[in-house]
């Protein structure tokens, strides 16, 4: 019988008790209380349908045809040595977490700057009943907004609290690997991410996702909480070029305190369904937002962006600059939201969506949006798309370059504009190298 | 066996008829100026040559070095030995000038059966080269005519070719926009150049470069057909007298070639 998303909601929540149990979470634990609320939200919403305006080109339900389970066991067959290498980048040294089926995996983790952040996972922090992380569960912005954030916030199993102390440089970025590995079955993780950057601070943070789902579909549902204190600046990676047949949530809530500078990159080449939702506020002044991001689909690959940044208060800039490569029968989802609220004035803030469609069964959706209440500000915002030209592919040959390998430099011209914006060495070399071989350029 | 010849050859572009029966034999070691006045059909010419597809060719033929060359793609001509200088060179911005000759340098050598150029000899070729158009090393490591000035732009031409080593460089327009500094560099890059075993095409608008690259042959193009063919002095009567009257000549039904 077809399984509808309706039916996975309907057992999610018929079988929350089994989940809580096996999670063995102390009963007067207030987590349960939390994790109950959010049950209830999520019980009240449902999987979004097309009906819903921020899901309108990502009909998620198309893809929840799939008995999903919470897992709560890590894995029967995990194995670091098979697994682990595909998250290496060569030549990075940083601060490795790794996650295995949502959960933290210790013995694969390495944390260097031992002095200069604190980390705990997640699961550790309930058991303990740390304050920090219930002052975040509790604050979550956008709870009105999207179920897969009540979903996680129901079923969140572990997930990574770092908390950079004042005053600090990392020497070394964050690197946070996220595996996903198929067990038989189809399974659901919830992870949930806490950030918190203190005032005076330099970081950078790596996410990479990776999903190994085979047959058996594996759903990622992560959520990351990020607060960027004072005069501090924070670089923020994410990578999603091994998520096959995976299907992947991210929710992104950034908080970006006055004259620090929040920069995120998203680079997607993969997946059945990717969508990630990055909500970025600038709360204090003289805060920057940069948001690049640079998704290169092929196959049946449907990846769906979505910003807000939203100025909260005056004198503040932004700056996103999103690129778009769309083959095979991929398709592309772009939301661009810029918000100015009242009183928000000076604001400058700007945004590029510029798409390259390699292909007829291509499909782009770009959708810019602004919403400004203030009457002092600077705001431009464009999407384009388009195909190779055909002078710049003619120029190429003539050269003596085979059509393909014409095609693939151009390609890479148009990425490189946003993988020139990595800050980190060893990454910028990794990601040339990736969109390098995809598009198969001769050495 | 001539290195180019073109037989009768007639092209058009969204089906308008632009080259009309054009005739021309080019040897090794010979230099031949194209002049024409604006919409007779130069940079189509130099188009069709190199092999680029919005034109059709409708009747003739191609030989070089006794080959079809319409049956061969833009890549396959390049690699056969046919350089065109852009009158439009593109900017490639991600793309280094490094990186890009030297893709280029082994697509050909690797048509030629030889191997790829190793690191240290691919840039002594390439820093022998750019002295010869008198630019920096520096422009090396630039993403392909990126921010380049025009007189950049022209130049990073020939220095294309003169890396690449073409048997038959078309020069399409190379001279315009340069000012005389410019110009002199162009030039002696295509005069060091040039020898008995290649050969140039040089279109041009304005008699001016011929002073520094001497043609052996100067055609008129006009209306899609070469009207008249002769020696450097062409170029200076034209220069002077403009094209008028080559076709009150025509008019009259006098001979083409002086």
């Amino acid at each position: 019988m077809m399984i509808t998303a309706n039916d996975v909601k309907s057992k999610l929540i018929e079988n929350f008790n089994v989940f809580e149990l096996n999670l063995q979470e102390d009963e007067s634990n207030p987590i349960a209380e939390i994790r109950r609320e959010a049950l209830k939200n999520f019980e009240a919403m449902g999987f979004p349908t097309r009906r819903h305006e921020e899901w309108k080109y990502t009909p998620v339900s198309k893809y929840l045809k799939y008995d999903f389970e919470p897992r709560t066991f890590t894995d029967n067959g995990f194995a670091a040595k098979d697994a682990l290498p595909d998250a290496a980048i060569s030549g990075l040294r940083a601060n490795v977490l790794v996650f295995v089926n949502g959960k933290f995996q210790a013995a694969h983790s390495d944390i260097i700057e031992t002095d200069k952040f604190e980390f705990r996972d997640i699961a550790s922090a309930i058991n303990a009943e740390d304050p920090y992380l219930f002052s975040r569960l509790n604050a979550v912005i956008d709870r009105e907004k999207d179920p897969f954030i009540w979903l996680n916030q129901a079923y969140m199993r572990d997930g990574a609290m770092i908390r950079i102390k004042d005053r600090v440089k990392l020497q070394y970025p964050i690197y946070l690997v996220n595996m996903e590995l198929p067990s038989k079955g189809n399974y659901l993780d919830n992870v949930r991410h806490l950030i918190r950057v203190g005032d005076h601070c330099e970081a950078s943070i790596i996410t990479n996702y990776i999903n190994r789902s085979g047959e058996d579909r594996n759903l990622g549902n992560y959520f990351t909480q990020v607060e960027v204190g004072d005069h501090s600046h924070l670089q923020f990676y994410t990578l999603q070029y091994e998520l096959g047949n995976g299907l992947h949530i991210g929710n992104y809530e950034v908080q970006v305190g006055k004259e620090s500078t929040f920069s995120t990159f998203f680079f997607s080449s993969d997946g059945r369904l990717v969508r990630n939702v990055s909500n970025i506020i600038l709360r204090g002044e003289h805060s920057e937002g940069h948001m690049y991001g640079l998704y290169s689909l092929d196959g049946n690959d449907h990846c769906d962006n979505r910003t807000v940044i939203d100025h909260a208060v005056p004198d503040c800039f932004s700056n996103e600059l999103y690129k778009g490569i769309l083959d095979g029968n991929s398709v592309g989802v772009f939301n661009g939201k810029i918000m100015v609220r009242p009183g928000a004035q000076k604001t400058n803030a700007y945004q590029h969506n510029p798409n390259l469609i390699l292909s007829r069964g291509a499909t782009l959706h770009a959708k810019p949006q602004l919403e400004i209440f203030a009457d002092d500000v600077k705001c431009t915002h464009g999407a384009t798309s388009g195909q190779l030209d055909e002078e710049h592919l003619f120029y190429l040959r003539s050269r003596g370059l085979d059509a393909a390998n014409a095609k693939a430099l151009l390609t890479y011209a148009f990425a490189y504009e946003v993988v020139e914006k990595v800050k980190i060495p060893a990454l910028r070399e990794f990601l040339e190298k990736r969109i390098q071989g995809k598009l198969l350029i001769h050495d | 066996m001539a290195l180019l010849e073109i037989k009768d050859l007639y092209a058009s572009i969204d089906g308008n008829e632009i080259l009309k029966g054009v005739n021309l034999k080019v040897n090794k070691g010979e230099i031949h100026a194209i002049m024409g006045p604006n919409g007779s059909g130069k940079s189509t010419l130099a188009s069709v040559i190199a092999g680029r597809e919005e034109y059709e060719v409708t009747k003739g033929s191609v030989l070089f070095e006794g080959k079809d060359l319409l049956a061969l793609a833009p890549e396959e001509r390049a690699r056969e030995g046919i350089f065109l200088a852009f009158q439009y060179p593109v900017e490639i911005p991600g793309v280094s000038t490094a990186n890009f000759i030297k893709a280029s340098v082994n697509e050909i050598r690797k048509h030629r059966g030889e191997e790829p150029l190793d690191a240290a000899s691919m840039m002594r070729l390439m820093k022998e080269k750019l002295a010869l158009v008198e630019m920096d090393k520096s422009f090396l490591s630039r993403s392909v005519n990126e921010g380049f000035s025009g007189g950049e732009k022209k130049r990073n031409e020939i220095f294309q070719m003169a890396v690449m080593q073409p048997k038959l460089a078309v020069l399409d327009e190379t001279d315009s926009g340069l000012d005389i500094d410019a110009l002199k560099i162009v030039a002696n890059g295509v005069n060091k150049l040039h020898n008995e075993e290649n050969a140039f095409l040089v279109i041009t608008h304005y008699q001016r470069l011929l002073d520094y690259i001497v043609p052996d042959k100067v055609h008129v193009l006009l209306n899609g057909r070469i009207v008249k063919s002769g020696g450097k002095e062409l170029a200076l009567d034209l220069e002077e007298r403009g094209y008028d009257w080559i076709k009150e000549e025509l008019e009259a039904g006098a001979p083409q070639n002086s």
